[in-house]
């Protein structure tokens, strides 16, 4: 979704690998020029961090808070700040003073990497078209259909956004195989492990979702193996309401749902 | 939807020889066959065109030419005298235009069964026949639209709706009647909205290609589309401004009985029919008064509706190659010095086109607050264009992964409209807000909220197709731009865009000639 930005900028303030910080706070915009999206990045006791996800996951919005939760990487800078491990929610009250676009600078600028891996080739498609105008008509697919690989007996986990039932794009793949595997497995039974998460800030702050969480992810992923196929399956579906004690360190881990498709046994 | 952040990487100095051509003549004008009369003894061939202010737009019909006077589509088979093509003119590109119904109302004195007091007017209980009553359809081309409040499932059953409703302005006064508003013995909404083309259909229809997993997922909060209840199959909820019917036949039975005031549903034949002709006809503009012939050899081959016939439905088209509506390269060649002054213009005229394709196609802008968008994981703001934000569908030019917006079109404050109710939403403290409004909005039109019920989804409705632009003013689907000119405007104050007044130019010459 973002194009990877590599930015090779001095260090913020001591953040060694594997420290694990966790935080509320505004995303800010990076403008990266008239031809790209923007990055995501925040401001946090002096320190700037990079705002990633995993694709479709929910990138930050102006107008909402987020919630950081990840470990330090050393992985080179990224919108230029600190690369995190882990991931970041889009919390859903608005927040109307998260409203910054940082302008391009040229350090920003400078670390853009402008190189086109799909230069020749597009070049090459350009030129047929310009032969064959009709040939700007055929559908060309840039992303490969993505896949999943699902197995009986082995769980899945999705994980979600801090309050949210919403999957990213490649976990709905996921389901769409679950629920193919269940249709095509004689006496399919599905367990379903749903929970509701809460997460320790640094500060101390513990944020609990709202209860009913675990059973509206537990009841939205059942809905949607069924709606896709599985509706001859079994279902076992336990749903984790109570209150967790979050450690304060990959807390966005507790907001899950397990599916796993296993045979019935007598 | 996202696939390629290469596109605007490319210069595209691509040297084209287009043989040089003359303006061809006007096509012939038709003027007293422009209006299909309901049950009117007319051939519905397999080509057809009509003059609009622009130039003309051509219907292809991909079925046999047939008589239409005994068709389900043509004849006025409810109570009230219209038939769907009433609202669905060829002429129009099978929707209809502002001009064509105040030429109604002149032509039959406002008894043209277009004015039904059921949606015609502003509310079935305001004296019916005086312009006033008929205003929001004679100034701005919409009809009523009345949903049960609170929302029912497809079943049936009612939904609790996440808010509260309550009209603050009313001046068609429906929402406050006695018989048919909010507070009526079966309370009903009503909202006023613009009849969406029917042509171009397998465009709707089809699942989306490419774009896993959307083929069975709407994309903003990842549930699943729904289904047609007859073949059990996912949809691709295209169709309506918010998506209420899942498919041609349902929707078909709804017209039935709330346009047409048809006492009894639609026959078996008479759907297989009305299915069979909606699924046949392509639109879209063929000549331009300034640019001349816009389909043929030496053409942009996306132009027309033969390459809506013969196109991939259903397909991404935001990449460099596919650029939405296909190349325009081969008029942005350098205007000859020795070309007769008549095609010099014409050329310029082309070119202008070619630079509103490059701008829909690459000039980025941020893309931001926009319900039930930029919340969907994309981002806010999302810096895109308008192909690669929202117009992808190849050849179509709607949103090709199925999902609601609101481009604040419905919602306050970007759009702030006098002749429209105004409703005042108040979403439950323990639900989703609505991502960029919160928990109180104010709105003309629910949209898509009015189906689900739900807060987040307040104001969105379904981006539409974009062909045949030229033939069916106003613009947007409560009609706020009677031009293309407003209509870019208002992109351009929505997103801070600055486009010059010559990109504007471009762009209008641009969509004008979709
Ligand atoms: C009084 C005017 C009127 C009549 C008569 C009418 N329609 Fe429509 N039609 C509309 C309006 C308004 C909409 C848009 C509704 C919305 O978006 O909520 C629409 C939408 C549609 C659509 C969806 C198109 C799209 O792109 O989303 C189809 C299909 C359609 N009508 C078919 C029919 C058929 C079939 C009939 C006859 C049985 C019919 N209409 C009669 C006004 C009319």
């Amino acid at each position: 979704m973002l194009t990877p930005v590599l930015i090779a900028l001095a260090t913020f303030g001591a953040a060694q690998p594997g420290e694990s910080v966790s935080f509320v706070a505004c995303p800010v915009a990076q403008h990266l020029g008239p031809d790209r999206d923007v990055c995501f990045f925040t401001e946090h006791r002096g320190r700037r961090y990079a705002l990633t996800n995993p694709p479709d996951w929910g990138a930050p919005q102006l107008g909402h808070k987020v919630l950081v939760e990840g470990v330090v990487t050393d992985r080179p800078a990224e919108c230029g700040g600190i690369v995190l491990e882990g991931r970041v929610s889009v919390m859903p009250e608005l927040s109307l003073e998260c409203n910054t676009i940082a302008p391009l600078t040229p350090e920003i600028a400078a670390s853009l990497d402008r190189r086109n891996p799909r230069a020749d080739e597009i070049a090459a498609e350009l030129a047929a078209i310009a032969r064959d105008p009709a040939r700007s008509l055929h559908p060309v697919r840039l992303r490969l259909d993505a896949t999943a690989t699902v197995a009986l007996g082995r769980v899945e986990t999705i994980y979600y956004p801090f309050e949210s039932d919403r999957s990213s794009g490649p976990d709905a793949i996921r389901l769409v195989e679950l629920a193919k595997l269940a249709s095509a497995t004689q006496g399919a039974h599905i367990r379903i492990r749903s929970y509701r998460g809460a997460s320790r800030l640094d500060d101390g702050t513990v944020l609990s979702e709202r209860r009913g969480m675990a059973q509206q992810r537990a009841d939205k992923v059942a809905g949607i193996l069924k709606g896709l196929g599985a509706e001859r399956a079994t279902f076992d579906i336990t749903v984790f309401e109570d209150d967790t004690e979050p450690k304060g360190r990959e807390d966005w881990k507790l907001r899950r749902v397990e599916i796993s498709v296993q045979t019935r046994r007598e | 939807m996202n696939a390629c952040s290469l596109a605007s990487a490319l210069g595209l100095a691509l040297a084209l020889t287009a043989s040089a051509e003359t303006l061809e003549a006007s096509a012939p004008k038709r003027p007293d066959l422009d209006w299909w009369a309901p049950g009117a003894a007319r051939t519905f061939d397999k080509q057809m065109e009509f003059e609009n202010p622009h130039g003309t737009l051509r219907l292809i019909y991909t079925g046999e030419p047939f008589d239409t006077r005994n068709h389900p589509f043509f004849a006025p088979i409810g109570t009230n005298g219209r038939a769907c093509v009433t609202c669905h003119q060829p002429a129009d590109g099978m929707s209809l235009s502002v001009d064509t119904i105040r030429a109604r109302w002149e032509a039959t004195e406002g008894k043209d069964p277009l004015f039904a007091a059921i949606d015609g007017s502003n509310c079935p209980s305001l004296p019916q026949g005086k312009r006033e009553s008929h205003s929001l359809l004679l100034e701005k081309g919409l009809f009523r639209i009345s949903m049960p409040w609170p929302p029912r499932a497809p079943d049936g059953s009612v939904i609790t709706p996440e808010f509260t409703l309550e009209v603050v302005r009313d001046p068609t006064g429906c929402n406050l009647d006695p018989k048919y508003g909010l507070s009526s013995a079966h309370p009903r909404v009503s909202v006023f909205r613009r009849p969406r083309p029917v042509a171009n259909m397998k465009y709707l229809l089809s699942l989306p290609n490419g774009v896993p997993p959307h083929e069975y997922f709407m994309y903003n909060d990842k549930s699943l589309l729904p289904k047609d209840p007859e073949s059990g199959q996912f949809v691709s909820v295209q169709l309506m401004s918010d998506g209420r019917q899942p498919t041609l036949r349902l929707q078909a039975q709804e017209a039935m009985k709330w346009h047409l005031e048809g006492k009894a549903p639609l026959t078996e034949d008479q759907l297989e029919q009305i299915e069979a002709l909606e699924r046949s006809i392509y639109v879209a503009q063929s000549r331009s008064n300034k640019a001349g012939r816009l389909t043929g050899p030496g053409n942009p081959p996306g132009l027309g509706p033969e390459a809506l016939r013969d196109g991939a439905p259903a397909e991404l088209g935001n990449n460099p190659f596919n650029r939405v509506f296909g190349t325009f390269v081969m008029w942005r060649k350098e205007l000859g010095p020795s070309s007769s002054e008549e095609t010099r213009r014409r050329d310029a005229y082309r070119a202008s086109i070619a630079r509103g394709a490059d701008l829909f196609f690459e000039r980025r802008f941020f893309i931001k607050d926009v319900g039930v968008f930029n919340d969907k994981g994309l981002g806010n703001p999302f810096h895109r264009s308008c192909a690669s934000g929202c117009h992808n569908t190849l050849l179509a030019g709607m949103d090709l992964a199925p999902g609601f917006m609101d481009l604040g079109l419905n919602n306050w404050p970007w759009n702030q409209r006098d002749d429209l109710p105004l409703f005042k939403a108040v979403c439950r403290d323990d639900v989703r807000p609505q991502s960029y409004l919160g928990r109180v909005i104010y709105t003309h039109d629910p949209g898509r909220a009015l189906v689900t019920g739900k807060c987040n989804d307040i104001g969105a409705s379904m981006t539409q197709q974009l062909r045949g632009l030229a033939a069916r003013p106003p613009y947007f689907m409560s009609g706020s731009s009677a031009t293309l000119r407003e209509l870019v405007d208002f992109y351009d104050r929505r997103f801070n865009i600055g486009y010059t007044e010559s990109e504007k130019q471009d762009l209008v010459n641009f969509l004008e000639a979709l």
